[in-house]
């Protein structure tokens, strides 16, 4: 089984991971690299770490800002498209109406109001044309015809706060050898750094914008830039849901009232005098429209959202407007996770980790440049000061990454991620899913993000250096001995470069409970939330474990195997005994005796030779199944060649009776000094009790091992699905043997003291009587192997289950299962003597 | 009705009566073979009567058949005058302690146990007190095995082990005692002391019915039926 992730080594600067994962078990956030902005890997270190004998793929990753749209707007107007005749806006009367707006963000928990805003808008007397007004928070109104005499209408609600998208930088050729064929949207990427350094024009970059992106394209085709263009692919990843209300009343003006806009202004100013009768005039009933403007919110893209006035026959297109637009870099900083407090640890979800969470907040790194994120279309980026342009070049949706490259390996330090918290506290919020958050309080969850180049990430911020490096190595096949030794090596060799080197080897995703003090504003707790983190080096313990498992149980099946072979030898001694004494009167040496009583044996020697073969095959280059089957091989051969000697060697000792013995004057003591003096069918019972017993215990114990060395990850979930039906086997082969020979023993005693039982019977002892006694004989008989099976399975213990899970597992799993089986034969027992 | 030896009896009713039994098997190939046909036996207390005969002429299966082990094919059994073709098995259990003592040719004790142990067998699912204790010990002295009373049965030799059996056999009064070829294995000396323990056995009031093909102990039986 191979559960190689995407990459085998993390290597950073200055302990990065190592601090990140130091309060948490070892786990760090989704993305958590996104987060970090430390740097401190050299272009230099780069290339040397690339020129290493086994590595494969070097892939820088870094963090360099925030890209910060100002705000959105949400335009209110009309559209007439019966050309410039109309009597909606401009008639014999004024109008106005009274706009108010209510914009709601909703995290999955609460709703919180991120804007408010009221006022007017009025139009004035006139004959086909006249002045339009706004007051309060409506701006930017305006009027307009198109081409086709259509009458445009508009005022605009600053409806937003800024939406900050986080930009990494990463080598997109690397990235791409990293990702496989999930990478295929760092293409453009490559293309655009390709053309870009070949020297090509502006309108060759702007073919690999996409239309979606109209205005950028543009602007990049006419050569209105004077620095290079920074390409981005943008997730499309949603911000929280967004919602804004429009409410709309007309206002009742009287016919001849005068409002005194100054249409020539811009924007048009309405006089004092029109304001205030606008605010003393009575209104008509409110009209309220409202518009989820969640699928608008998406990083560079031109949001469109019109709410059409009363009477109007549609809204306008609307074309978003910004004032003051610039691009704000900042860094937004992880959580500070801590010990949970002891009072909230009742209501904790299951996970293997739990920490508490306390938001750091963002800070602004500086504000290096003026860019306006979205542009309308009159305008034009302005010469001189050189703002970077973003050039959106493609899109990639984080949550086809993660599936591309398999959920179980897949290892988002990237921005491959998208996140979620899922609210576990019980109450009314349990079971709701939180997203990226807009106030910085609560969980840190990544926004959507946007992903650059190195050499873009220069023309930026030329002092960022690299944050992160992803080594894959070659020649890595699994997480065995020997793969885990090389990939030490290479880390080694990294480490002689002043850098922090983890071996991640397969990481995979696991749930960490974190809770979520002072979430509301008045300060109250959210509670427990579930996260998805990364559990570094999982692949490693679970593939160790899985490995133990499989040897332990191969190990089992083995024994049991020659264990039931050998019980043949020993059950066959009897007979034998008289078959020899046959062949020596006709004349036999004792050699040909043996020697045929050996080739006898020959079908259950090639069984154990198989079983064993087949063992050291499945494990291939592990030491321990060498071993295991030496012994198996060894053991049979000891009890073939008994079983091939003890005919010769005369009949069985009488044991005296100890004078301490307790007199047999009850149906169970008689019972019990039967069952004490089968030797043989005791030892069969003993095997078969410890076979069952240890089988049951082991594979329990083994896929309990696997999975706790795993931990909760999705690897370890992963694993308990495909390590299950190959224990499952091992283990019905192991019990198959195991009740053979309970069989075969409990046939053997029954059988071996039937003359004694139908005594008993003669002596007028009833059958229950007798069945009683037979129990009692039974129970005796297989207390011993029951002992063997405990105290096997309680020095086994440590090395089936090393410190993950309690000492007194095994022992009581294999009591259960020796009970079970104890169970089995007395029922049988008494069947046949019911 | 009439003794195998021709005399009546108007009570007590007798320790063992066979009344018309008939025993056969059907065999796969040939004809089926007959191993008793309207068979009578009538056997008081204190009487030893023996069934002789050749192997394979069916006295093992008569002494079966009259210690209610076996069901015969026709006929009746009853012990001291109540028929056992009726009872239960536990009702037979609890017939059998009372009115039949039974001692197998191969099977006579259990080697695992004591020889005290192994007379007290009968009286175990009742419980044993001292009176029955006491009556155990007082057979083996009877029968000659006071000194090994606390051995392993295992050590005895076949004769002692045989005695052994006798007494077991007669521990709790039983009125009849069935005993299968006791001296077949056994040493002149040795039978002859198991031969004494019948006569011992019978003397105490039990009717004595023995399977064997010995001439000393067919001499000593105060009647015989001599099996085709």
């Amino acid at each position: 089984m191979n559960w190689r992730g995407s990459y085998d080594l993390l290597v950073a600067d200055g302990g990065a991971v190592a601090h990140q994962a130091q309060a948490t078990d070892g786990l760090i956030e989704q993305n958590f690299a996104a987060f970090t902005g430390r740097g401190g890997i050299t272009a230099d270190q780069l290339a040397k770490i690339r020129a290493l004998e086994s590595v494969e793929v070097a892939a820088p990753l870094t963090f360099i800002g925030s890209i910060t749209s100002p705000g959105y707007a949400v335009q209110v107007g009309a559209v007439d498209p019966s050309a410039a005749t109309s009597k909606l806006f401009f008639t014999d009367r004024p109008k106005a109406y009274a706009v108010s707006m209510r914009v709601t963000a909703d995290d999955g928990v609460r709703k919180q109001v991120l804007n408010t805003g009221a006022g007017a808008l009025a139009f004035s007397r006139g004959s086909g044309t006249g002045a339009v007004g706004a007051v309060g928070d409506i701006r930017d109104a305006s009027i307009s015809t198109s081409g086709d005499g259509t009458w445009d209408v508009e005022g605009s609600f600053q409806a937003l706060p800024e939406l900050s998208s986080d930009v990494v930088a990463i080598d997109p050729v690397a990235e791409r050898a990293l990702l496989g064929d999930a990478g295929d949207f760092l293409t453009p990427l490559i293309t655009f750094d390709e053309l870009l350094s070949s020297g090509a024009g502006s309108a060759a970059l702007s073919e690999l914008i996409p239309r979606r992106y109209s205005y950028e394209k543009l602007s990049l085709a006419n050569g209105e830039l004077s620095e290079p263009p920074v390409p981005v692919v943008l997730s499309d990843t949603a911000y929280q849901s967004v919602e804004a209300e429009v409410t709309i009343r007309t206002i009742d003006l009287p016919t001849n009232a005068e409002l005194f806009i100054d249409n020539a202004q811009r924007p048009p100013e309405l006089s004092d005098e029109g304001a205030a009768l606008l605010a003393s005039a009575p209104k008509g009933p409110a009209v309220v429209s409202t518009t989820d403007l969640s699928s608008l919110l998406v990083p560079l893209a031109e949001p469109v959202l019109g709410v059409a006035l009363p009477d109007a026959p549609a809204a306008p297109r609307g074309q978003l407007v910004t004032s003051n637009p610039g691009l704000t870099p900042s860094l937004v900083l992880r959580s500070s996770y801590t010990v949970p407090d002891a009072d909230t640890l009742s209501a904790a979800p299951v996970a293997s980790t739990l920490v508490q969470s306390t938001p750091l907040g963002k800070i602004i790194l500086t504000s290096t440049a003026s860019e306006q994120a979205y542009r309308s279309g009159g305008d034009a980026v302005a010469g001189g000061a050189s703002p970077a342009f973003f050039a959106p070049v493609g899109e990639y949706s984080p949550t086809h990454t993660a599936s591309d490259t398999g959920q179980a390996s897949y290892v988002p330090l990237g921005s491959y991620a998208t996140g979620s918290a899922k609210v576990t506290q019980p109450g009314i919020w349990q079971g709701r899913t939180l997203g990226p958050s807009f106030s910085g309080m609560g969980s840190v969850l990544a926004a959507p993000g946007a992903i650059t180049t190195l050499a873009a990430m220069t023309r930026v911020r030329s002092d960022a250096t690299i944050d992160l490096l992803r080594v894959r190595l070659s020649g890595v096949s699994d997480y065995g001995p020997a793969s885990l030794a090389e990939i030490e090596r290479v880390a080694s060799a990294i480490s002689e470069l002043g850098l922090d080197v983890r071996v991640v080897a397969g990481s995979s995703l696991a749930p960490v409970g974190i809770y979520l003090p002072q979430f509301f504003a008045d300060g109250v707790d959210l509670g427990w939330t579930l996260q998805e983190w990364t559990s570094l080096g999982a692949a490693v313990r679970v593939d160790r474990a899985s490995r133990g498992a499989v040897n332990w149980m191969l190990a089992l099946s083995s024994i049991s195997a020659v264990v039931l072979a050998g019980a043949a030898q020993l059950l066959a001694s009897t007979s034998r005994r008289k078959e020899a004494t046959l062949l020596t009167h006709l004349g036999w040496t004792r050699r040909r005796i043996v020697g045929w009583f050996l080739i006898e044996s020959s079908p259950q020697i090639a069984l154990v030779v198989s079983v064993a073969g087949m063992s050291v095959a499945l494990t291939r280059a592990n030491r321990e199944p060498l071993l295991v089957a030496g012994a198996v091989v060894f053991g049979f051969t000891l009890t073939a060649a008994l079983g091939a000697l003890l005919p010769l060697v005369g009949g069985r000792s009488a044991r005296p009776l100890p004078a301490s013995a307790p007199p047999a004057r009850t149906r169970t003591r008689v019972g019990r000094r039967l069952g004490s003096t089968r030797r043989l069918a005791m030892v069969l019972l003993g095997g078969a009790q410890a076979i069952l017993g240890l089988t049951t215990a082991a594979s329990v114990g083994s896929l309990l091992a696997a999975r706790a060395s795993g931990g909760s990850s999705r690897l370890a979930e992963l694993l308990s699905g495909r390590l299950v039906p190959f224990v499952l086997a091992l283990t019905l082969a192991g019990l198959a043997s195991g009740v053979a020979l309970l069989r075969s023993g409990t046939a053997a005693l029954l059988d071996g003291c039937a003359p004694d039982l139908r005594l008993l019977e003669s002596c007028g002892w009833s059958r229950s009587d007798v069945s009683r006694a037979a129990v009692a004989m039974i129970s005796r008989a297989t207390l011993p192997g029951a002992m063997v099976a405990l105290l096997l399975a309680t020095a086994l213990a440590p090395q089936l289950v090393p410190g993950q899970l309690p000492a007194v597992l095994l022992p009581t799993i294999t009591v259960i299962a020796v009970g079970l089986a104890t169970t089995w034969v007395v029922a049988w027992t008494r069947a046949l003597h019911a | 009705m009439p003794d195998s030896m021709g005399r009546r009896h108007a009570s007590p009713p007798a320790a063992l009566e066979l009344s018309g039994v008939a025993m056969s098997y059907l065999r796969p190939f040939g004809p089926k073979l007959v191993l008793a046909d309207n068979f009578n036996l009538l056997l008081d207390g204190g009487q030893m009567h023996c069934l002789a005969g050749r192997s394979g002429s069916g006295k093992t299966t008569l002494l079966r058949i009259a210690a209610g082990l076996q069901q015969p094919t026709d006929g009746t059994v009853s012990w001291s005058g109540a028929r056992i073709d009726g009872l239960s098995r536990s009702q037979l259990a609890e017939a059998r302690r009372r009115h039949m003592g039974y001692v197998d040719q191969g099977a006579t004790t259990i080697g695992e146990l004591r020889v005290i142990d192994n007379v007290l067998l009968p009286a175990i699912p009742t419980g044993i007190d001292i009176a029955v204790e006491a009556r155990a010990h007082a057979l083996l002295e009877l029968f000659g095995l006071a000194e090994q009373a606390r051995q392993q049965t295992r050590t005895l030799s076949g004769g002692e082990r045989q005695r052994v059996a006798i007494a077991r056999s007669l521990l709790l009064a039983p009125t009849t005692i069935a005993v299968d070829e006791p001296t077949a294995s056994l040493d002149r000396e040795s039978a002859t002391r198991v031969i004494a323990a019948l006569r011992a056995a019978a003397n105490l009031g039990s009717a004595i019915l023995l399977a064997s093909h010995d001439p000393a102990l067919i001499a000593e039986a105060d009647s015989v039926t001599r099996l085709e």
